[in-house]
């Protein structure tokens, strides 16, 4: 099969895969209390609609949307709310949290029921239905951005989608959560694509995955010999990063630029994560909220894998209780919530797994490199990996001596972090051109 | 277990650090070092030692002066080196000593770090310092000798180019073959005699990726195809493009000097017509110049416009395509 990627720029960074590849997705051991964020999702943070003391079920709605680009958030567990309050989540950010005393008896009893199909088929439901109970289970991109599903399946009317990309490429090191769902829930997936497809009427499906999981792409095919899914075709993607990156997919498929400012659907795309094509499964099919997510955690952890997560279970239980603990605690300098090129480096272990939580990568001394930036030499490797066509060097010269002549290019920046990987002399250009983004955004703000 | 550390993404990184590219560079020239010891003598070695040494501790001394930390990591982080091998490598063979520390005071304080270091500096630090020699010592960086171990003792004479600009082709024709030029038993500056040493170091550094295709095409194309066509029309009186590929600075240039990052564009595209540029610049000194060597001169110009150049090749943005309304 022909391989199929991204034109310009790239890199491939060592994919260190092996750590947690082809193990079997494991449900952990409850843990004794839960904190669960009210803000999981791009857009405004969630209303809390249950106060302390208050007993809940698992998947009761314990946090409402607030506004459109907003998510409903639901318990994992059963259990007791011991209190409500502001503490700092995964992201780096200060949010609203409802700490749960988990009941496991009766978790483990009614997440048996949760988990299993209500329905046999979605004829009965119309597309507004689909749509209605997506919303309802408070489905988020799993990929990382955590943007409301139900608002990215709703497009504005002047704009035609006509296909649907499924992410699989998973091109982020370390990581196989992706691929291993991919592995133990082809039907489920599949079923969870025929639910987009009827919700957005929409024929054409690519699915879309790096030539690294031969495996995946064999099953699927396999899979797709039955006639009843219609429009699903598998596409093999060379495996280089950024390759899951929504733009880079996009012409990678398709051969269709997204337009500098502009959103997937002004060219007729759509791209979902696979993760997120499950979650919409469970959401139609059994009635469950995106309670749960499927973990890879992995590095310098004594027992790396894929893993089943509730929502809100704190990242040190998480390290210590389900992964085997550290390899040596001493040793340990960084733990990131995500992957290595995007993910975000923690402050603490007091935090919780969001619904954007696709990775817990732990890295020691030798791996993390913290080194001073140098010069930059002009040797031009970041502007020969910048998939975006950007001058990354530039934009971060301009970001860090305040300049604003090249800032625009900066809202094209996706953060991929491919700059900064290659850079010789470990110049901090996704940094830098981060911090140019918001003063660029600052200084239109003030002209306007 | 001892605090976090925060990084910004993305964290993990390449190993190719600075240090990796410079030090491939330093193997690179190291066959034509080899040739220049084994054609020149200790002579060569001692300049080469001297260019090095000195470019070191002129770097330690500005920084140290200059009220720097950290200057052991910068003294030793290769690019000193890699200017001290260079200056060497544009040194006759019979540069007295003080010379050949002039030269490295001259690349490493005035065109290197007074410009902010590494990085900063606009000219190649290695030409600066061999076309203030030229200009300051025009008796001793011309005197020439012809390799001892070909020709019996070392005996005083011109390069080919400079024979050329003096006596003419077929002078030229009548002493040499391309033979010669290729393996290096001419005269000239130390890295300057043996083609074929620099060609296995230019395609070390592109096999290693340390530099790209465009700009030594791009620079020895033009200078081709520029002298070609003088050679076509008159091929009594001017040389043949071959000639003028193998001989003089043409291939130092064009693979070590030329492709310095830091004075070359940034982008596939600048560096394409910043090669050219030097490529055409140096047919036309060699020509028509009153030098008969004209790289150097060249290179240096070009590094000027390199701001220039950057500015009009910028890459092309993604997703710079027409919107359907
Ligand atoms: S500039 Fe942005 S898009 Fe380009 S490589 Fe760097 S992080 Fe990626
Ligand atoms: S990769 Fe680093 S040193 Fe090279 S041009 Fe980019 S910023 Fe400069």
């Amino acid at each position: 099969m022909k391989l199929l990627t991204f034109k310009r720029g790239g890199i491939h960074p060592p994919e260190h895969k092996s750590l947690a590849e082809h193990k079997t997705i494991e449900r952990p051991e409850l843990p004794e209390t839960i904190a669960i964020n009210l803000c999981q999702h791009l857009g405004k943070p969630a209303k809390a609609i249950v106060k302390a003391k208050d007993e809940i079920a698992v998947g009761q709605l314990i946090g409402e949307a607030d506004g459109f680009i907003s998510s409903h958030v639901h318990a994992s567990v059963a259990g007791v709310v011991a209190k409500i309050e502001k503490r700092m989540t995964a992201i780096g950010t200060l949010d609203e949290t409802i700490l749960i005393t988990v009941d496991k008896d009766k978790t483990r009893e009614q997440l048996d029921t949760l988990n299993k199909p209500k329905i046999q088929t979605i004829d009965a439901l119309s597309p507004t239905d689909l749509l209605g109970l997506i919303k309802s289970a408070g489905v988020v991109g799993e990929g990382g951005a955590t943007f409301p599903t139900h608002v990215k399946l709703s497009p504005p009317p002047d704009k035609k989608i006509d296909t649907i990309i499924i992410n699989s490429a998973e091109c982020e090191p370390y990581l196989t959560a992706d691929h291993q769902l991919m592995i133990e829930k082809p039907i489920e997936i599949l079923k969870g694509i025929q639910i987009l497809q009827k919700a957005l009427g929409v024929e054409t499906v690519y699915i879309g995955i790096e030539a690294n999981k031969p495996d995946a792409i064999r099953l699927f095919i396999e899979k797709l010999q039955d006639p009843s899914f219609r429009g699903i075709q598998v596409v093999s993607l060379r495996t280089k990063y950024p390759q899951g990156g929504e733009k880079q997919l996009i012409h990678a498929i398709l051969k269709r630029q997204v337009p500098s400012g502009k959103l997937p659907f002004d060219v007729g795309a759509l791209v979902q994560n696979v993760g997120t094509v499950f979650a919409v499964y469970e959401a139609v099919y059994c009635s469950k909220p995106l309670i749960d997510r499927v973990t890879t955690i992995t590095g310098f952890v004594n027992k790396p894998g894929n893993y089943l997560l509730p929502v809100g279970i704190g990242f040190e239980q998480v390290i210590s209780n389900v992964a085997g603990g550290f390899k040596d605690p001493e040793r340990v300098r960084e733990v990131i919530n995500g992957g290595p090129m995007m993910g975000k480096a923690i402050r603490q272990l007091d935090v919780s797994v969001m619904k954007g939580t696709s990775g817990i990568l732990v890295l020691s001394e030798t791996q993390v490199c913290y080194v001073d930036e140098g010069p930059c030499i002009r040797c031009g490797r970041c502007v020969d990996a910048c998939p975006m066509g950007l001058m990354p060097t530039n934009i971060a010269q301009d970001a860090q001596f305040k300049s604003t002549d090249t800032l625009a290019a900066s809202m094209d920046c996706i953060e991929c972090g491919s700059c900064s990987y290659v850079c010789p002399t470990h110049r901090q250009l996704v940094h830098w051109i981060r911090i140019g983004k918001t003063v660029f955004r600052n200084a239109n703000r003030s002209s306007k | 277990m001892k605090s976090l550390v925060i990084t910004s993404s993305p964290h993990v990184r390449s190993i190719e650090r600075l240090t990796d590219v410079m030090y491939d560079v330093v193997i690179a020239m190291i066959p034509a070092v080899l040739v220049s010891i084994y054609f020149f003598g200790l002579q060569s070695l001692l300049i080469t030692v001297t260019a090095v040494v000195g470019c070191m501790a002129f770097e330690a001394l500005f920084l140290k002066i200059a009220g720097k930390t950290n200057i052991r990591a910068t003294v030793l982080d290769g690019s000193a080196i890699v200017t001290g091998i260079l200056i060497a490598l544009n040194l006759p063979p019979t540069s007295p000593i003080w010379m050949t520390l002039i030269g490295s005071l001259i690349a490493i304080i005035v065109a290197k770090q007074v410009f902010g270091g590494l990085g900063y500096n606009i000219f190649n630090p290695a030409l600066v310092a061999r076309v203030f020699l030229l200009i300051s010592f025009p008796v001793q960086m011309t005197r020439w000798v012809n390799p001892s171990f070909f020709k019996g003792d070392a005996i005083t004479a011109a390069t080919p180019l400079g024979m050329l600009k003096t006596d003419g082709l077929a002078t030229v024709s009548k002493t040499f073959s391309h033979l010669d030029f290729f393996l290096g038993t001419i005269g000239g500056s130390l890295g300057e005699v043996s083609a074929v040493a620099l060609l296995i170091g230019g395609l070390y550094l592109l096999m290693r990726k340390v530099i790209s295709w465009e700009i030594p095409v791009s620079m020895l194309g033009s200078l081709f195809i520029f002298t070609g066509i003088f050679w076509m029309l008159d091929k009594a009186r001017y040389a043949d493009p071959i000639f003028h590929i193998l001989t003089g600075g043409a291939l130092l240039g064009a693979f070590f000097m030329a492709t310095d990052m830091v004075t070359s564009p940034i982008t596939r595209k600048g560096m394409l017509i910043f090669g050219a540029g030097i490529g055409v610049l140096t047919g036309l000194i060699r020509l028509f110049g009153g030098y008969p060597e004209g790289v150097s001169f060249a290179i240096l110009i070009m590094n000027s416009l390199v701001p220039l150049i950057d500015k009009y090749t910028e890459v092309k943005k993604f997703g710079l395509v027409k919107v359907k309304a």
